[in-house]
């Protein structure tokens, strides 16, 4: 029987490509059929000579890093939903998904009763009704018409985490997943508030909470200190300032030099970013109280192992679902 | 089998979102699915735009990705062949002019002589494979250029062996004919 001429070309395509048999070499095992084989293994070979096109090794670089910062983006806004979503009864995760198909809060006080909300609400990761308050501050993100009420339900949602928190035991499989998730809350309060007033709840609750954070700080997952240690040095930073300042008007106030000008960093609950490395030489007796600071001013960040930042910022990132923006 | 068993431990952490696991992926297949965008769509800024958007749309779908159905690689190249349609829709079947390609060629460890050379010979070959029909083009690409087997092929288009096999002989028998025309005008 007549060999097949796709066999015999798929055959001598195969036996090149390894270097096994050169073009000639096959055309003299099937020379009955030369004529025919020879133009089309020529054109198979111009294509394998064409070859492999690479891609600029920056660019491919510049998409890996992306996709990898989306990776983690995306490990961060699902993973503890997930986890509970995992653990949740059937009903609960129908609910949800309902819930965040629909994304409108009122659509969600009509769906479930007063009282499954009230349980949701203070539900504890674990709980069959978790689904359903995360749920529930998923939908007030994306409803959240500005930049300033989105900041502050980040503020509120990293209150709740660390409410949470201080409610399940340490050992709770639970608990590295709720300190990555303050820790992200945190980050994204922290590096985006521009408005005195929030920033100035979200310091508060940042000193509220200080024994908590530092107590976490030895369990807390590599990804997670950085963020939790920044705000804690941030105020930190806040508290020195005030205290230089306190010094330096007492110093003033010695020396007759009292100008009665306030500025900013001297107004009760003022905003003062975290100053690098001058202490302005006055910080006196005032900067010794005892107790006022269990973090160093010297503190190292440290960074994410993977050189991945936690979150990249920009004005985008509210209440969208991440930056990925794909064809459908 | 280590390298199967290391690709279902790979997309069972990228599944949940590992970011590290996802990017071994995207070091395993990057170049396979650059080039088949590149030699669909002619142009190196194009390509690299497709394939960054088959990642990003594999990120976005692959919680659901079963690894029993499709294997992952052929699950990619069905991404990537969905986004070089939505690239033709959306320039309306547009050609890409690959002239200006040219210049850009980065082939390693080649003089620029050699590599105005092999530019010239790939837009041959693009320009022969343009006149294929989409079957066919899928499996040239896939065959000589990403370099899969046939049995990786046929998962990919969803064909059979024997069928992509037939479809093979068919291609080449065509790009027979037209890069024998263009050597010849390019020897007389």
């Amino acid at each position: 029987m007549k060999p097949d001429i796709k066999e015999i070309l798929d055959n001598c395509i195969k036996a090149i490509e390894s270097g096994e048999k050169t073009v000639e070499e096959c055309l003299h095992i099937y020379k009955d059929r030369r004529s025919e084989l020879e133009p089309m293994l020529t054109a198979a070979t111009k294509l394998v000579n064409a070859g492999k096109v690479l891609p600029f090794p920056a660019r491919k670089q510049e998409i890996r890093d992306k996709l990898v910062a989306a990776a983690d983006e995306k490990h961060w806004e699902e993973g503890l939903e997930r986890e509970a979503i995992k653990k949740a009864p059937a009903g609960i995760m129908r609910l949800r998904t309902t819930l965040v198909r629909i994304s409108l809060i009122t659509a969600v006080f009509v769906l479930i009763g007063g009282t499954t909300l009230a349980m949701a609400k203070e539900s504890l990761p674990g709980s069959p009704f978790y689904p359903v308050k995360l749920a529930l501050e998923k939908a007030k993100f994306e409803l959240a018409r500005d930049d300033d009420t989105r900041k502050r339900l980040y503020v509120s949602a990293a209150e709740e985490r660390l409410s949470e928190l201080k409610r399940i035991e340490s050992d709770s499989e639970y608990y590295q997943d709720l300190v990555l998730s303050i820790a992200e809350k945190i980050e994204m309060a922290d590096a985006t508030l521009d408005n005195e007033e929030y920033e100035e709840e979200f310091n508060e609750l940042i000193r509220k909470n200080k024994d908590v954070l530092e107590g976490v700080l030895e369990k807390a997952p590599e990804k997670a200190k950085p963020a939790i240690l920044n705000a804690l040095k941030n105020i930190s930073t806040d508290n020195q300032s005030e205290r230089r300042t306190d010094a330096q008007k007492n110093n003033e106030q010695e020396n007759g030099k009292d100008s009665g000008v306030v500025n900013k960093e001297s107004r009760p609950g003022g905003i003062a970013k975290p100053s690098q490395g001058n202490n302005g030489g006055s910080s006196g007796e005032g900067a010794r109280k005892p107790g006022n600071d269990k973090i160093p001013n010297n503190i190292e960040t440290p960074k994410p192992q993977n050189n991945t930042p936690l979150k990249q910022f920009n004005s985008n990132d509210f209440g969208s679902r991440g930056p990925i923006k794909g064809r459908e | 089998m280590d390298n199967i068993l290391n690709e279902k431990e790979l997309i069972d952490r990228a599944k949940n979102y590992d970011a590290e696991a996802f990017g071994q992926l995207y070091d395993l297949y990057f170049d396979k699915i650059y080039g088949y965008a590149y030699y669909k769509v002619g142009s190196r800024f194009d390509a690299e735009d497709i394939t960054e958007q088959v990642f990003l749309k594999a990120l976005e779908k692959i919680s659901g990705f079963e690894w029993r159905g499709v294997p992952f690689q052929a699950w990619l190249f069905r991404i990537a062949a969905n986004l070089v349609n939505d690239y033709y829709r959306a320039r309306r079947y547009k050609m890409v002019d690959i002239d200006d390609e040219t210049e850009l060629e980065v082939d390693g460890g080649q003089g620029p002589e050699e590599s105005t050379i092999k530019a010239i010979e790939r837009k041959e070959v693009i320009e022969a494979i343009k006149t294929l029909t989409e079957e066919q083009q899928q499996v040239i690409i896939m065959r000589f250029i990403a370099g899969m087997s046939n049995e990786e092929v046929a998962k990919a288009i969803n064909k059979s062996v024997g069928a992509v096999k037939a479809l093979q002989h068919r291609a080449i028998g065509m790009l027979g004919r037209v890069l024998g025309e263009v050597y010849n005008e390019a020897r007389y």
